[in-house]
């Protein structure tokens, strides 16, 4: 589905990722885990077309990406939630979601069936999206992603500073979101969230990507995790 | 009632308001309003650039000199006549937009300001520079026989204050169809975050060309309306004072709601038609109530109506 082909990224003169390759496949769900500043928003970045590449390719069921203009990126099936969620925070809630559904001009359907998946939100919708806590904040930033139906959904952080309930509810909606076929990439920090949840996970250190192991594996050798991350 | 009918219902009764107040003030006051109607759609089409998309532009007296000059040079040399004057204003005004909209769109921020700031600077000068068929500073009359269409004089004061009224309207009634349109929604949401907007797959320089052609073209409308109604064209509605308007208009009516550009003129009229009547420092007294409204009604007059008040005001 998803096959970033020997990358090359650079802000300017700074080069950030270095031949980097992974493939994603419908109904997985695959996380790259590095420490900070390793090059894996830059990563999610470029399959979106945000950041030029400098060699390589990224192709999406049959489709170069890496030549498409960045607005055509989310055309083809493709959502991202940034770190940060990146809410339009002046509109309200319902705004949010609208601007996420017309992107493939979906009807009240799709709208209800995201509002069944956050009931939180149907309670907001007239509310400012500056104005909810941030775990409703990124309930609408997945709920505005999963309006434009994607086939592949790219999530930098989801879980970043929420608490357990709501991480846990994050969590479920992945997961339904990969039996429904589609497939994930995951940027994600909290350990227990990756090894609950991913298929597979690629270690990115330096801009390079070290390993890509079975999630099986890392549960039964869980000093990768160490060595990699320094955490145990 | 949904959001978009009660903004239709709205501007309907504003339409219907301005049309009955007609009966009921003196003939000096219709005329006043008369022209802020003409002045409103000028504000209107720059609030759908500025208060929408969020692109402050310092040379939209560009746009309402081409409408004015294409209608105006068409009657006077090509002997149009008012209506087929006006197509010729408003095609005028669209190709100019597109153009302006085409490069000036190559820059942001303060770069644009700047750049549409010498761009109305440039056609300023070349209409100075065009003299012998502009007549300059100096302008020209559009004579009262020329504005009849079919016997219907548009120079009389309530002829005048219904057409204007009547264009007023259809382009209150675009602006308000446009910001309920998805076209309208992904213009607010390049305004809040143009990255973003782009992110979620919008064509940001497209959606903003647009928004300069219509913008322009509206602007433009009320140049050639202007010269129809009131039967002057002249050098000094493409000075810089004439792209500041618009957006004192807006500011103090508030950006981004449909009806404000009309508050703002109304209220900016009357306090300078009010206040010159004490002193010549009528602009100074603007400018005091312009720095009060920015420090405790930062979002104009109908912004706070709308954050106070009536949440759906379109």
């Amino acid at each position: 589905m998803l096959n970033v082909k020997n990358i090359e990224v650079a802000y300017d003169k700074v080069q950030v990722l270095f031949d980097v390759s992974f493939d994603v496949k419908s109904g997985e769900i695959f996380c790259l885990l590095g420490r900070n500043g390793a090059g894996k928003t830059t990563a999610l970045k470029s399959i979106m077309g945000l950041l030029p590449l400098k060699t390589g390719s990224i192709q999406f069921d049959n489709q170069t990406l890496s030549t498409m203009a960045p607005y055509d990126v989310p055309k083809q099936g493709i959502a991202y939630v940034p770190q940060g969620r990146g809410l339009f925070s002046e509109l309200t809630v319902a705004q949010n979601i609208e601007i996420g559904l017309m992107v493939k001009n979906s009807g009240a359907a799709t709208r209800e069936r995201v509002l069944d998946i956050f009931p939180r939100l149907r309670e907001r919708l007239k509310q400012r999206a500056d104005t909810l806590s941030g775990g409703e904040q990124q309930m609408l930033a997945m709920a505005r992603a999963l309006s434009m139906e994607p086939k592949l959904l790219l999530l930098d952080e989801p879980t970043e500073g929420l608490q357990p309930s709501i991480i846990k509810l994050i969590q479920d909606v992945i997961v339904n979101m990969k039996q429904a076929g589609v497939a994930i990439v995951l940027v994600e920090h909290h350990i227990e969230t990756v090894l609950t949840i991913a298929d597979r996970v690629a270690f990115v250190e330096n801009g390079r990507c070290q390993k890509i192991a079975e999630i099986n594996d890392l549960k039964n050798n869980p000093e990768e995790i160490h060595r990699y991350l320094g955490v145990n | 009632m949904t959001k978009k009918s009660k903004a239709l219902a709205l501007h309907l009764f504003t339409i219907a308001s301005l049309a009955g107040v007609f009966f009921i003030l003196p003939e000096y006051h219709s005329g006043i309003v008369a022209r802020v109607l003409v002045l409103t759609i000028y504000a209107m089409g720059y609030n759908l650039l500025f208060g929408y998309t969020g692109l402050l532009s310092l040379g939209h007296a560009l746009f309402f000199a081409s409408g004015m000059y294409g209608l105006g040079l068409a009657m006077q040399y090509l002997h149009l006549s008012p209506i087929t004057g006006l197509i010729a204003g408003l095609a005028f005004a669209a190709f100019v937009s597109t153009v302006i909209g085409f490069l000036a769109l190559r820059t942001s921020g303060v770069a644009f300001m700047i750049v549409t700031l010498m761009f109305a600077q440039a056609g300023y000068l070349t209409i100075l520079l065009l003299g012998e068929y502009t007549r300059g500073d100096e302008g020209f009359v559009i004579k009262q026989s020329q504005r009849m269409i079919s016997g219907f004089d548009l120079s009389d004061a309530t002829n005048r204050y219904f057409v204007a009224l009547a264009l007023f309207s259809v382009c209150l009634l675009i602006i308000g169809w446009i910001v309920q349109s998805g076209f309208g929604k992904t213009l607010v949401a390049i305004r809040e975050n143009e990255e973003r907007a782009k992110m979620l797959g919008y064509n940001v320089q497209l959606h903003k060309w647009f928004a300069v052609i219509i913008s322009g073209t509206m602007s433009g409308a009320a140049g050639a309306i202007y010269a129809l109604l009131f039967g002057y064209v002249g050098a000094t509605f493409a000075t810089v004072q004439y792209s500041i308007f618009p957006l004192l208009y807006v500011l103090l009516g508030g950006a981004g709601t449909t009806i404000g550009p009309l508050i703002g003129a109304l209220f900016m009229f009357y306090l300078i038609d009010i206040s010159s009547q004490f002193t010549n420092a009528y602009l100074l007294i603007a400018g005091v109530a312009l720095i009060f409204l920015t420090l405790y009604a930062p979002q104009g007059l109908a912004g706070v109506v709308r954050k106070h008040v009536i949440r759906w005001l379109p």
